[in-house]
């Protein structure tokens, strides 16, 4: 996989720093992890700072992992968006699944 | 072991290498071996006991020789030495070299005539014709001389016949072994005597009155025979020896052939049955299954793993049989798949002939077997043409199911008479229910009135079009729209921010719209760089015409010369449109 992802834990929140790329091909594997650590924890926070590409499938990824917090009141937060992926996000309109923190 | 493998040898070398043939080398070697080490201890026993034996054989005869003599009443030896000698003496004393002389000799006649000299002649002679010896003599040792002097020599060649008096040069060894004998044992001496070989002397002092020793009855055996013997012993020994090895070998090379040069002789030919085989079609129960091995060992065993192995195979070879017509038929309904979605767009191109304001045109490429994009273009009445491009999260079937409904959906609500953005709306209500799977499209669609050149367009999310005025093409700014499905209505508008939003342009004769999916700028070379937007600008930009049936094919020329055969990892779509103005003749 052409993905690495390290979970970091705050209490009952979660941090999860994304590396590599998202795309077609290992969508739903980067989906069942994040689906698993959604479950867990009350809110979720992604660290894109090393994330250098996301593709459609990708981003359904998120989405998925949005409503699923989402139904149990928590929050998806993002933090370091890199300025493409940053773009990929506002032409698709997912600006609006996510709180930007710093 | 040999240098190359059984399978580079010829067929010598093959029987020369075969376990039979090693089996037999190693018994007929050990055989050797044990038969050589026999031989050597046997010769040793056989050769130390004929020693012994003539050795006794010569002193017996000297012995009883002796015995005989002093038995005889008309002999004395004793006094008969004594004159040989004296005689002798006198010669030698003159000079040593005298004593061959024929005068010499003459002078030693007279003492074959003597009573005493015949008796004891006849008795040495019947020892030596009778105990099988080589001779029986009387004779005396003269130390200072180094000689032997004869007394009396049975010997009837007179060529060799030694006259009493006559001497032969001896060892000082041999001398002094007799001459210095004390009674105990036997005495002899073993030497090798040039032309006769190995002989033996013993000998038995014949003493005087007085216990002097005055001459000795000595006995001769050759110890050639014994020799001669061994060679006999040692040949008759190596003969056995090899053609028992060789019947042994022959045995157990027999035997083994039976027990295991045979059993593994049919498993290899079952395993080369089953090599040429490959269809597995002759022998359906297997090749080694009914191997008739009952050795009871390791061979037995390993045809009973080898056949446990075919059946393992065999039972591969269904799995991966059934596994290749499953993915043969998944690829076909894959195929048949690809063939119902690019029916289902619109590909006759020019695809209205009778429409003279605009032209259009559109491609759509799919990276895997089905894509996730679409096109599409229609007339919602005579003067109003919708046009359409859509980019479905993710790939393959289910991107291409996804695709097929949104696409009917939307020409739905274009044909309802729904203005762009809600015409989105709508659609991302009808997706949203029931869209359990997340499954989201970007879309891109455009109402031209035709009679005016009026353009209304809405984003959904897609990618910035290019437009061409001017005589040059830019990038429209658009209100970003979200992706359509991806978010329920009560989410979908924030604050101020509408999630579609008609965008109104009216278009001057000979002005060009091109529309295409991130299939197009994120093209990518083997080491994952983009195409871009700037590069598909310059490739607008370099097209010789705004046609969009030369548009279209430069772009794909473009990217296709970027990435340089780069496997295409997503869908490539492009739709290109030029309006042409309304028509001119007046027939609105």
């Amino acid at each position: 996989m052409s993905m690495d992802i390290s979970l970091i834990k705050h209490g009952k929140d979660a941090e999860v720093k994304l590396k590599g790329f998202i795309d077609a091909t290992n969508a739903y594997e980067v989906e069942d992890i994040l689906v698993d650590v959604a479950s867990k924890y009350d809110d979720l926070l992604l660290d894109m700072e090393q994330l250098e590409y996301i593709s459609s499938a990708g981003l359904r990824t998120f989405k998925r992992i949005y409503m699923d917090l989402r139904r149990k009141g928590g929050v998806l937060s993002v933090k370091n968006v890199d300025k493409s992926i940053m773009e990929v996000l506002e032409v698709t309109g997912f600006t609006r699944l996510f709180k930007f923190v710093d | 072991m040999p240098k190359k493998s059984i399978r580079e040898m010829n067929d010598t070398e093959r029987r020369f290498y075969a376990l039979s043939a090693h089996i037999f080398h190693t018994i007929m070697i050990c055989c050797m071996v044990l038969a050589l080490v026999a031989q050597i201890i046997g010769l040793g026993f056989y050769t130390y006991a004929m020693y012994d034996q003539h050795v006794e054989l010569a002193f017996s005869t000297a012995h009883h020789a002796a015995m005989s003599i002093d038995l005889n009443e008309d002999a004395d030896p004793a006094a008969l030495a004594d004159q040989v000698l004296e005689q002798y003496r006198e010669h030698t004393a003159a000079g040593s070299e005298k004593t061959e002389t024929e005068g010499y000799r003459s002078s030693l006649d007279q003492f074959t005539e003597l009573t005493e000299y015949g008796a004891i002649r006849h008795v040495l002679r019947e020892f030596c014709d009778t105990r099988g010896v080589s001779d029986v003599y009387l004779a005396m040792y003269d130390r200072a001389a180094g000689a032997i002097v004869y007394i009396v020599d049975p010997d009837e060649d007179p060529e060799t016949m030694r006259l009493p008096g006559q001497w032969d040069r001896v060892s000082s060894d041999e001398m002094d072994t007799f001459l210095d004998w004390d009674g105990q044992g036997t005495l002899y001496d073993v030497r090798k005597i040039k032309g006769s070989g190995w002989l033996c002397t013993a000998g038995v002092p014949v003493k005087d009155d007085s216990g002097r020793t005055a001459a000795f009855v000595m006995a001769d055996v050759s110890l050639a025979n014994i020799a001669r013997n061994m060679r006999i012993f040692a040949l008759q020994l190596l003969i056995g020896a090899l053609c028992a090895a060789f019947i042994v070998a022959a045995l157990v090379v027999r035997h083994m052939r039976r027990t295991v040069i045979g059993p593994i002789n049919t498993i290899s030919d079952a395993a080369q049955r089953y090599i040429d085989d490959e269809a597995g079609e002759s022998s359906p129960a297997g090749y080694f299954a009914d191997l008739d091995i009952h050795t009871g060992d390791e061979i037995e065993n390993l045809s009973f793993v080898l056949a446990d192995m075919e059946k393992k195979a065999q039972e591969s070879v269904a799995d991966l049989t059934r596994v290749t017509a499953e993915k043969e038929r998944i690829s076909t309904e894959l195929d048949l798949a690809t063939r119902i979605q690019a029916a289902m767009l619109p590909s006759t191109f020019p695809a209205f002939p009778d429409r003279t304001e605009f032209d259009i045109y559109a491609t759509m490429d799919p990276a895997k077997e089905v894509g996730g994009d679409f096109y599409d273009f229609f007339m919602i009445d005579d003067d109003h043409l919708a046009m359409v491009i859509a980019d479905v999260s993710g790939k393959g079937i289910p991107a291409a199911l996804f695709m097929m409904t949104t696409r009917t959906m939307l020409k739905d609500a274009a044909l309802a008479g729904l203005d762009p953005a809600g015409i989105l709306y709508r659609v991302n209500e009808q997706i949203c229910e029931g869209n359990r799977y997340y499954m989201f499209v970007t879309v891109w669609l455009g109402i031209l009135e035709i009679s005016t050149g009026k353009l209304i367009w809405a984003d959904a999310g897609h990618e910035k079009p290019a437009y061409y005025h001017d005589g040059r093409w830019s990038l429209l700014e658009k209100h970003n729209g979200v992706a359509v499905g991806a978010f329920e209505p009560e989410i979908l508008d924030q604050d101020d921010d509408p999630a579609f939003a008609d965008q109104e342009m009216i278009l001057s004769p000979g002005d060009a719209i091109f529309q295409y999916t991130d299939g197009v700028t994120e093209a990518m070379t083997d080491e994952r760089q983009q195409f871009g937007e700037a590069r598909m600008m310059k490739a607008l930009t370099g097209a010789s015409s705004s046609k969009p049936e030369v548009i279209l094919p430069y772009v794909r020329k473009k990217i296709d010369s970027f990435v340089d055969g780069a496997d295409q990892f997503d869908d490539i779509t492009m739709l290109a449109f030029r309006y042409l103005g309304p028509d001119r003749r007046g027939s609105k």
